[in-house]
């Protein structure tokens, strides 16, 4: 791999800090916690404010926003006694949250989040193969939650994670078909390379219906409502995680929310354009790569908004429609998108490739 | 595959006081049964130790939180028919009026229950939001919001206060319109169709058959009402349809009770406008003579009977109660029969059961 | 059908910028309704002993206490289900319902009033931040309607 020469060749400082910068601020580890935090604060008050309620209101600063509800909840989940049911597998069960939040924030490391000015990108690990690395850490995710369900040793956990698998791999195929008609579109696997391919128009322009396809999977994939049946309360009472308490449950929490972040990247970067955007006079003087950077945060906080706003109106579809609709509606368009990429390709190919 | 025992409730998400035990097999249900008993509080057995007075704040509780006030109703009219009794004409109207804020409440409480089933929050929201409306309406009208004591034998206790025609017809118009969002956000939401219709039918013949009532026997399309069939108080005298479902699925039965809320506002707007002044209670002897005494009404979730035997004395000697949610949970087993695990919780929402109704 | 699944997301982002009408309650209160009933009290007064809102009571809420050599009620408001019977049967109105309503203790024999605290009258909130339903009804648009 080319980012881990470089790790092991000797860096000089700039380059260091510049590293530890990326792996401990930006993209790497304090972005997708603060994402969760801030998110977590939004969903909560932007679905009550749909629902006529008020939402969190006490902690924090500000006259009464609740600003550090999720930041409280957290201290309280953490002080929490962990409680292992009886007969659980204790290795497993132990593991599957760490490995849960672990594989969540791994695919964050591959986004390529603003390009730099003297070449390259803003991003913990460049390969040229970064899709592939992705959908492959996508693929991993069903396995832990099959074992975390199995090692709870319990009916409910034991549902909701069979559900999960089945909701998760079989929306893996028209996620990838219809990736792969960008891919087809960009000519590269590099997510980076498939940004600069948007330059002079999105992809979400050329591709609606795979823009679609590719919402409603990561959707799918992240078990978010109307796709949550993995969770689904009424029906299995808290799903694969019912079990856990204290800090594995927040874990798992986090984990979810650094999915959301690594989704809603990943459709910035596939279908929005990524950083590209006209430059804004103020960050620009500091840093180009705060320009990009501003324009990737906007576009997935829209895209934040319109997945949280699913909550909150519509209900959880069935599992057997889920998966009915996957395979005889999902992967027809996806196809049909490839189709049209490919039959319409002497229109776009002056647009992305430059002629 | 083998099959699977799972028991949901008496505290899981969305069986409140109630446990059943679900056969499954892989994701699919093979049998249901419910095991009631869990909120029994002996109602019919305290009402025997307490005198007819007394026993009001009792029977009330049957259906507490939802629609005490059509649960009164029935008591109150069979002591009436066993003493003969006939009371002021502005009671009547009264009993009515409150009767029905209070279906309106309960109906508003149903759809935000069942909303949830399919994984709705914000219909749990707006419905409880609007329905406090009404039970400020009640607050006004009797003192509290959701046990009432308002009817008692005789008569009712309190007059109307100032002001609360206006503010009444205020709500309903406010209510009718607020319907149209409900309409738009749940009962022409596509993936709310999708999850609600076609499940749990109820054919009418079985619907029949097994003894189901109220708005679940109307959303199979048996035109059965006790407010219309065999009017009690004033129903005669006003003009309202009886609205009722096609298919009888899950979706139906959410649809009916929507449109009972209409007919409700249109029953109150009759009632707040005719009605006539006069004393509004009358005073009665608290000795029933000995007799024996049926009688049946409409609440919000069905057909409420009352058996009522009376022995001279100041207490009852027997009241048998026959609640709606009862008789409605028949059909519970019925209906979860090979059907997906998903699909049970809506099932056992929309038949619109309350356990306390069940176990008594 | 794509109306169906675009509609409610409008409807969603309309309420999302309407007012909520919810009652910040700790920091302000909604005043009860004139008719409200809350905890009962007593006019020690007033009353002549005569058991009937002890006979009455459907709880046995009420009981028969001694107190400064007459015989008045003594209340547990834990039994009590505010059902407004006694006030009724009183044949010297000694007896009536206030709005207090929070009136909660720690243990099951601070909920019993013995007659002094029965007779006191209902804590006040009425310097506190409070809503009337009135106010409330204006911002949830009945009263434009
Ligand atoms: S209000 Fe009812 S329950 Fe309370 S003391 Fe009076 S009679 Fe008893
Ligand atoms: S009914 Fe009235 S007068 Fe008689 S004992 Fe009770 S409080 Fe006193």
């Amino acid at each position: 791999m080319i980012g881990l020469e470089f790790l092991i060749l000797g860096l000089d400082f700039p380059q260091f800090i510049e590293l530890v910068l990326k792996v401990l601020i930006f993209p790497g580890l304090a972005f997708p916690l603060l994402f969760a935090i801030i998110v977590i604060w939004f969903e909560r008050k932007f679905l009550a404010r749909i629902m006529l309620r008020i939402g969190p209101l006490h902690i924090g600063p500000f006259n009464r926003t609740g600003l550090l509800q999720p930041i409280a909840d957290f201290i309280k989940l953490i002080q929490k006694e962990i409680i292992v049911p009886d007969n659980a597998h204790k290795l497993i069960y132990n593991l599957a949250p760490i490995m849960a939040a672990l594989v969540a924030s791994l695919s964050v490391a591959f986004i390529p989040y603003a390009p730099k000015p003297g070449g390259g990108y803003w991003m913990i690990f460049y390969t040229p193969f970064s899709l592939l690395v992705i959908l492959a850490i996508f693929t991993a995710r069903p396995f832990i939650i099959i074992a975390a369900g199995w090692a709870s040793n319990s009916k409910y956990c034991t549902i909701g994670a069979l559900r999960a698998a089945l909701q998760l791999l079989s929306y893996e195929v028209p996620l990838a078909l219809s990736l792969a008609s960008i891919v087809i579109m960009s000519g590269t696997f590099d997510l980076a390379k498939i940004v600069e391919a948007q330059s002079s128009i999105w992809f979400i322009i050329l591709q609606p219906i795979g823009f679609i396809v590719v919402l409603i999977g990561m959707m799918t994939e992240i078990a978010r409502r109307p796709f949550d049946i993995p969770f689904a309360e009424q029906e299995v009472v808290f799903g694969w995680p019912t079990e856990y308490t204290g800090t594995q449950f927040a874990l798992i929490m986090v984990s979810e929310y650094f999915d959301l972040c690594a989704v809603t990247s990943l459709i910035t970067v596939f279908f929005l354009g990524g950083w590209s955007g006209p430059a804004i006079p103020l960050l620009n003087d500091i840093s180009p790569i705060l320009s990009g950077i501003f324009w990737f945060l906007l576009k997935m906080a829209i895209l934040t908004v319109i997945i949280i706003m699913g909550r909150g109106i519509f209900p959880r579809v069935r599992i057997d429609q889920l998966l009915d609709a996957g395979w005889t509606i999902g992967i027809p368009l996806a196809i049909l998108q490839i189709s049209i990429t490919l039959l319409t390709a002497q229109w776009w190919l002056p647009l992305v490739r430059g002629g | 595959m083998s099959i699977m025992k799972l028991s949901i409730g008496p505290q899981h998400p969305i069986s409140a006081h109630f446990r059943f035990l679900l056969d499954v097999d892989g994701d699919v249900v093979l049998k249901l049964e419910p095991d009631v008993g869990y909120t029994h509080r002996g109602i019919e057995k305290l009402a025997e130790k307490r005198t007819y007075l007394q026993n009001l704040p009792v029977i009330e509780r049957v259906n507490s939180y939802c629609d005490s006030a059509g649960t009164m109703l029935g008591y109150l009219e069979v002591i009436e028919e066993l003493m003969g009794l006939e009371v002021p004409e502005r009671a009547k109207y009264l009993r009515v009026i409150a009767a029905e804020l209070n279906r309106i409440a309960s109906h508003l409480y149903a759809a935000s229950l069942f909303s949830v089933a399919t994984g709705l929050e914000t219909m749990l929201m707006w419905p409880i939001n609007d329905r406090e409306l009404i039970l400020d309406l009640l607050e006004r009208l009797t003192g509290q919001r959701i046990t009432y004591t308002y009817q008692t034998i005789g008569g009712v206790r309190f007059d109307m206060p100032d002001g609360f025609k206006e503010e009444a017809l205020k709500r309903l118009d406010y209510l009718e319109k607020r319907t149209e969002d409900y309409y738009k956000m749940l009962l022409w939401n596509h993936t709310f169709h999708m999850r609600t219709k076609k499940v749990g039918i109820l054919r009418p013949s079985d619907a029949i058959k097994l003894g189901v009532v109220g708005p679940n026997l109307r959303a199979s399309g048996v035109k059965v009402d006790v407010r219309k069939d065999e009017p009690y108080e004033v129903y005669d005298r006003f003009d309202f349809s009886i609205p009722t479902g096609k298919n009888g699925d899950s979706y139906d039965r959410l649809e009916v009770r929507f449109k009972e809320v209409g007919q409700s506002i249109n029953i109150l707007r009759q009632a707040l406008k005719d009605i006539p002044k006069g004393p509004i209670k009358k005073w009665v002897p608290p000795i029933v003579p000995k007799g024996e005494a049926y009688t049946r009404v409409e609440a919000a979730r069905g057909e409420f009977g009352y058996h009522l035997i009376g022995d001279g004395s100041m207490k009852p000697y027997r009241l048998k109660i026959s609640p709606p949610s009862f008789r409605n949970l028949i059909a519970l087993p019925h209906l979860c029969q090979n059907i997906p695990l998903a699909d049970v919780p809506i099932i056992y929402i929309s038949l619109d059961l309350i356990p306390m109704d069940v176990d008594r | 059908m794509v109306l169906d699944i675009i509609r409610p997301f409008f409807l969603g982002f309309y309420h999302a910028f309407k007012r909520t009408f919810t009652v910040k309650h700790p920091f302000v209160r909604l005043t009860p309704t004139e008719r409200y009933r809350g905890r009962v009290v007593l006019n020690i007064d007033r009353c002549i002993s005569c058991r009937s809102c002890v006979n009455i009571c459907p709880n046995k809420a009420l009981e028969m206490v001694k107190f400064e050599k007459k015989l008045v009620p003594q209340y547990d408001a834990g039994r009590c289900c505010l059902c407004n019977l006694c006030v009724e049967v009183c044949p010297a109105i000694a007896l009536s319902m206030s709005y207090e309503v929070e009136f909660s203790e720690y243990t099951r024999k601070g909920l019993i009033h013995t007659p002094d605290r029965f007779s006191q009258p209902p804590k006040s909130f009425l310097f506190e931040k409070t809503v009337t339903v009135k106010i409330l009804d204006k911002k949830r648009g009945v009263a434009h309607r």
